[in-house]
């Protein structure tokens, strides 16, 4: 009973002096694509509660915007309008970034993506640590990696006060090395980085621990396995469209299950980048693929490989996990070398050929699974109680990023409701 | 005080009798929507309808008295909801019961205009806001399918946090929950409006927006969830023990809680009574 010294103590800790929390789920999935039965989905993507969290938004959560807030204007011109942010004549030029996720390191390298939805006039740009990017004064999305000098935050800028044009998506993740795209690095995903289910903030001294959880769907077609998981971290941006070995950059490491013991990895398609919720999804190419990968064990032995061949399926839904489902060569989680009891860090991943469109992206989890709570029928609320059910009162580590990983039992209709709770304690 | 151990548990409340049990029975005529979250408390029965009648988007209470009874104050006692059971002749149908804290009444669905809320009155318990969640119900019937927001002051104090933006759905009868279900499309519908990021909880609202018109009147209602309870099979009793079902973790119900539920239907709950009992145990 860890925190506990047993159930009296439990009793006292919750009621006396409580020491709990209950955090509510409900996730919708897309609109218009549905879920392919037997597959696996990483639900953290999708709107709703908590909210969408993607490797994408390691340092800024704005892809989506609908109003300014964390960010600054320098006047007048600058709105959040249709889930961009707008600029449109006025006395500002500059849109800043008021904080971000994780704070700027000088002589590291930031993979910077940003979507021109609309353009009409001015140049367009950004400053991040110290570095200017390339002026754009055209619609696209653009990619570029700058090297920081300083621990300066985002800026967005255009070049004359009257310019109008529309930006989204901006995405800024660290970068393994100076240039090209097929060098990520791994970031750790924390409360304080990432927009996760609240369980209750750090408790250290004590320890904190999953009393219970409970899911339902409101959809017939919504049955399946769900697990509960603590996310990691990821290694963003696997360019989908290159076949070459992606070394992986390790600088950052492990934050939570250090060793790595427990920690499995999963690959989900990211698509060009982030969509809003009730726009068309985007896709990876269709060339069939295999995945590779060489990875550190939790006993840190390196250059470990995958046991057999995984096949990936490209789909159109983000958050699919690309190597699951009922195919030849699929499987989830993707398996361990025989013995391996976990993953410490990745060295590299390499498809077996480029899926044939360019700037569309896979994303790389690690994660720690902590609970499984199958649903077997709709408009039920299933839970399960981790005090008198086994496995009991597992625990909640300080930082856990909660996440939902859903296997779908049938085909998942489009717009489908998740709804669901958790409950922890500590003590 | 509360209690420390499952003989202290057991001294108070099977011994020294320090519990309480309830019945409720609740109807509406109204249609509900399978998949849509409905207020019990306006549904009629006992207890009393509550039509979130008071001064337009002034923050006002509701009152104990008329939510489902769980006995008397008992400070400096600690009070649990130990136990809930109900049936339903229609079924699956699932119950969130929650102590509603503080509501905002008559919003206009007509209007595109930021409504800016009147906090006179603030929140009496929950009082920083940690865990405290909103959801928006129907006063009466309405269009749907409108965008809005609200802004806030979180758990910590900070002001002028904005929602995530959500979108009412179309069932367009009263007592329905706005945000929730997906049938209007997805954006961030849930039958708690989801908070800015980093947010865990509500200590007042500022203001409500429609970024079109809805059509309709609102309350803006804040709670805390305690738990669920789901009838499965039709005219068969649910029943949820909450020291034994959910990890000993009995919710609290503090003095002066008003205490309801909300009703998510699989189909319409129109002339199908809800009832059961609560029992409460203080220590």
């Amino acid at each position: 009973m860890p925190g506990f010294s047993g159930t009296d103590d439990l009793i006292n800790e919750i009621t006396t002096n409580g020491k709990k929390f209950r955090s509510q789920i409900n996730k919708v999935t897309g609109i218009t694509t549905a879920y392919t039965a037997g597959r696996a989905y990483d639900l953290s993507i999708l709107p709703g509660s908590p909210d969408r969290m993607g490797p994408g938004e390691h340092l800024i959560n704005s892809f989506a915007p609908v109003s300014l807030f964390n960010w600054t204007p320098n006047g007048t011109g600058w709105a959040a309008t249709a889930n961009t942010f707008a600029k449109t004549s006025g006395t500002a030029t500059t849109l800043t970034a008021d904080s971000l996720n994780i704070g700027i390191v000088a002589g590291r390298f930031y993979r910077v993506q940003y979507t021109i939805s609309a353009w009409t006039s001015s140049n367009v740009n950004f400053t991040l640590g110290g570095a200017t990017g390339t002026v754009r004064a055209a619609i696209g999305t653009f990619v570029e990696v700058i090297t920081a000098s300083s621990t300066a935050g985002f800026v967005l800028q255009a070049s004359v006060s009257t310019g109008v044009f529309s930006v989204s998506n901006i995405s800024v993740v660290e970068w393994g090395s100076s240039s090209g795209t097929i060098t990520p690095m791994f970031q750790p995903f924390t409360t304080a980085n990432s927009p996760a289910l609240f369980h209750g903030g750090s408790v250290s001294t004590d320890l904190k621990s999953l009393l219970n959880m409970g899911l339902m769907t409101t959809a017939a077609t919504g049955i399946g396995q769900f697990y509960l998981v603590d996310l990691l971290g990821s290694y963003p941006y696997i360019d989908a469209n290159s076949a070459l070995a992606q070394t992986c950059s390790n600088t950052n490491t492990l934050t939570r299950y250090t060793t790595g013991a427990g920690v499995r990895a999963f690959m989900a398609s990211g698509g060009t980048g982030y969509v809003i919720s009730n726009a068309a999804p985007t896709t990876v190419g269709a060339v069939a693929h295999n995945v590779a990968m060489t990875y550190t064990n939790s006993g840190g032995t390196g250059s470990r490989q995958m046991p057999v061949t995984v096949a990936c399926t490209s789909s159109a839904i983000q958050g699919h996990i690309t190597h699951s489902g009922v195919a030849a060569s699929n499987y989830f989680p993707l398996p361990l070398a025989n013995n391996d009891a976990g993953i410490r860090s990745i060295q590299s991943i390499q498809l077996s050929a480029a899926t044939g469109t360019a700037g569309t992206y896979y994303h790389m989890y690690l994660y720690k699974e902590l609970a499984m709570l199958p649903l077997p029928a709709a408009n039920i609320y299933y839970e399960r109680d981790f005090v008198n059910m086994m496995p009991s009162l597992e625990q909640i580590v300080d930082g856990a990023v909660l996440g939902l990983i859903y296997v779908a039992g049938s085909t998942t209709a489009a717009s489908t409701t998740f709804i669901g709770h958790i409950e922890s304690a500590w003590g | 005080m509360s209690f420390i151990s499952l003989s202290d548990y057991s001294n108070k409340v099977v011994i020294g009798g320090q519990t309480h049990s309830s019945t409720f029975r609740k109807t509406t005529t109204v249609v509900t929507t399978a998949g849509v979250w409905f207020d019990g408390s306006n549904m009629s029965g006992h207890p009393v309808t509550n039509f979130y009648a008071s001064t337009p988007l002034k923050a006002e209470y509701l009152l104990a008295r008329e939510g489902i009874q769980h006995g008397s104050n008992v400070s400096s006692d600690q009070k649990h909801l130990k136990r809930v059971t109900a049936m339903c002749s229609v079924a699956p149908v699932n119950l969130l019961f929650i102590d509603s804290l503080l509501y905002y009444p008559f919003i206009d669905g007509d209007s595109t205009d930021e409504q800016v809320f009147d906090n006179t009155n603030s929140l009496t318990r929950e009082t920083t806001g940690v865990g405290v969640n909103a959801y928006v119900v129907a006063q009466g019937t309405y269009i749907g399918g409108a965008e809005f927001f609200i802004t806030y002051t979180n758990q910590a104090g900070v002001s002028g946090r904005t929602s995530k933006l959500c979108r009412s759905n179309l069932a367009t009868t009263a007592g329905t929950i706005i945000s929730s279900g997906a049938s209007s499309g997805a954006m961030s519908n849930a039958w708690f409006i989801p908070l800015a990021d980093g947010d865990t909880g509500i200590r007042s609202v500022q203001s409500f927006t429609f970024l079109s018109a809805n059509g309709g009147i609102f309350a803006l209602v804040l709670c805390k969830d305690l738990g669920n309870l789901s009838i499965r099979e039709a005219n068969v009793p649910a029943e949820k023990d909450f020291l034994i079902d959910t990890g000993l973790n009995m919710p609290i119900i503090p003095d002066g809680a008003y205490l309801s539920f909300l009703v998510l239907p699989n189909a319409s709950i129109a002339s199908a009574p809800i009832y059961g009992n609560i029992q409460t145990t203080w220590g």
